[in-house]
């Protein structure tokens, strides 16, 4: 996994995260348009972070495209990826 | 219901053999009072599948 | 004490509440991530022996 693809998964990860944060807060916060704003401003960025990831680097799901041969099955799983953590 | 997506949520980095440790972990998941039981709870009581009908309407 | 004396007296009964949450600053995606929160006034963490490890 080159440097590039683990820094687009980390990006990844990273506005998935806030997404879950702000779906918990909006569930409590249903009015918030500025929480809606970040919301909606996580949620494109996540779309084109996932389109660019699954374009130059293989499907992260089975719905995703695929080139020949079959890129889904392809390694390395999520607990084989060296990530740079937190610490 | 699920897929299975090729990432996980927080960076997990794996740096030695610890099978006391492991042992401890698996009880906690899996054994009485586990995350796996609570999960499985969680899960049957709607868990993250809020709607606007328990909502309160003050919200609003 | 009895029923009684219990409403009637100077003191009050234990009330619990929960302040409401506002958003206010959030962290950056790749702090938020780290810490486990998106809100700086929800992030407490244990205190623990830093062990610095290099990346």
């Amino acid at each position: 996994m080159d440097t590039n693809q683990l820094k687009l998964l980390r990006k990844l990860m990273e506005i998935e995260f806030c997404l879950v944060e702000t779906n918990l807060y909006l569930d409590t916060h249903p009015s918030d348009e500025r929480a809606i704003r970040l919301h909606n401003t996580l949620a494109k960025e996540l779309k084109e972070l996932e389109y660019e990831y699954t374009t130059n680097y293989g499907p992260l799901t089975h719905q995703n495209m695929s080139r020949c041969p079959w890129e889904y099955i392809k390694g390395p799983w999520p607990w084989e990826i060296e990530y740079c953590g937190c610490d | 219901m699920w897929i299975y997506e090729k990432k996980i949520q927080y960076p997990v980095r794996v740096d030695t053999c610890n099978p006391a440790l492991a042992q401890m972990i698996l009880e906690q998941f899996g054994g009485g009072d586990g995350e796996l039981g609570a999960a499985v709870r969680y899960l049957t009581q709607r868990y993250v599948m809020p709607t606007d009908h328990v909502v309160v309407s003050s919200f609003y | 004490m009895d029923n009684k004396d219990m409403y009637e007296s100077k003191y009050k009964l234990a009330h619990a509440y929960v302040p409401f949450q506002v958003m206010g600053r959030v962290y950056s995606p790749d702090k938020a991530l780290c810490k486990g929160t998106l809100f700086p006034e929800l992030y407490m963490p244990y205190k623990y022996k830093k062990e610095k490890k290099k990346c």
